[in-house]
């Protein structure tokens, strides 16, 4: 049960282990997706770089956000 | 074909031996501790079940690939970034100091005093060697399986050569392991990390965008130039996080 129980949250942690992180990650997958089917096929190939502005855009705004929580962790403020 | 086989091979190589360092920390602190024969029984086990793991989310991804190949690109590529991403993260607040590195040598020294505290029955069969040793290898290789599938889903060649870089990596392991019998703490476990995490995230977007029918603009070629940019956003985001935290936190992974 012990074991089932660590599996499962190993399964979990591995694809949410963030939530910010999982969901802004599937946000921007279905906006990308939505983007690709709305305007047409002459646009649609702008989908791959706009997926990975989005993507990294993500990136950038969460680990900002986890670097000033830590750090107000740590210092107290 | 070749870049095909790598783009399986090498990311599976990397995860599978920064996850593998990590179960052999808790492997030798069993053997060193409590005897070798339950922890590779428990090794052998959890290895069993890694493979029916693959088997089992592998094969119908193979059989199915054509049939459902546009959806089947939407989902590896899903997946890949969700592993990358989170990968990739954790990697640069590690680098940044935000993160307290994953220290082996520590994590041997817990594994040992609490192996040390349930004490041993010589006589007998020692069922927390094996199921330490098991619990190891299996939540540990957990995600090493997940992703073998992701990177394996482009055609049976391809899992073939994911799954000869996990088992690549996990030999590798052992035969050093095996020479110095203590925990592998010189392997650049989150150097590694990043590595994997930036690959993944590339090949998400790259997978991901050819599931919404895009075509990118030099095919293959701009895996690289995905790469790049991966590379560089991290690059400004280590700078970034020793902007706002210049004495870091060191904060342990699993309360960031």
């Amino acid at each position: 049960m012990n074991l089932l129980a660590s599996a499962w949250e190993q399964v979990y942690g591995l694809l949410v282990e963030d939530g910010q992180i999982a969901i802004g990650t599937l946000a921007a997958f279905v906006a990308a997706f939505a983007w690709s089917v709305l305007v047409g096929e002459e646009l649609r190939d702008s989908a791959g770089p706009l997926l990975f502005v989005l993507l990294m855009t993500l990136l950038l705004v969460n680990l900002y956000t986890t670097g000033r929580k830590a750090h107000a962790k740590r210092t107290g403020h | 074909m070749f870049l095909t086989l790598a783009i399986a091979a090498v990311p599976s190589f990397l995860a599978s031996l920064v996850e593998w360092v990590e179960a052999f920390t808790i492997i030798v602190a069993v053997g060193n501790t409590r005897g070798w024969r339950a922890p590779i029984i428990g090794t052998a086990s959890g290895l069993a079940t890694l493979a029916v793991i693959v088997a089992v989310f592998g094969t119908p991804l193979i059989l199915f690939h054509d049939q459902i190949s546009q959806g089947f690109h939407i989902v590896v590529g899903v997946l890949l970034l969700l592993f990358g991403m989170r990968w990739l993260r954790k990697a640069i607040l590690r680098f940044a100091g935000i993160v307290a590195i994953h220290d082996e040598e520590l994590i041997y020294q817990r594994e040992v005093a609490e192996l040390r505290a349930q004490g041993l029955r010589p006589d007998r069969w020692d069922n927390i060697g094996f199921w330490f040793s098991y619990k190891a290898v299996l939540l540990e290789g957990l995600e090493v399986a997940f992703i073998v599938v992701a990177l394996g889903a482009q055609g049976g060649a391809a899992l073939q050569a994911a799954i000869l870089g996990a088992v690549a990596a996990f030999a590798v392991t052992t035969s050093f392991g095996a020479v110095v019998h203590k925990p592998l703490s010189f392997v650049p476990e989150n150097f590694m990390k990043f590595v994997v995490g930036a690959m993944l995230t590339t090949f998400g977007i790259f997978w991901g965008a050819e599931g919404m029918l895009v075509r990118w603009p030099l095919d293959a070629a701009s895996l690289l130039f995905i790469l790049g940019g991966v590379c560089l956003t991290s690059v400004v985001a280590v700078r970034m996080l020793a902007l706002i935290a210049p004495q870091g936190a060191r904060v342990a992974a699993r309360n960031i």
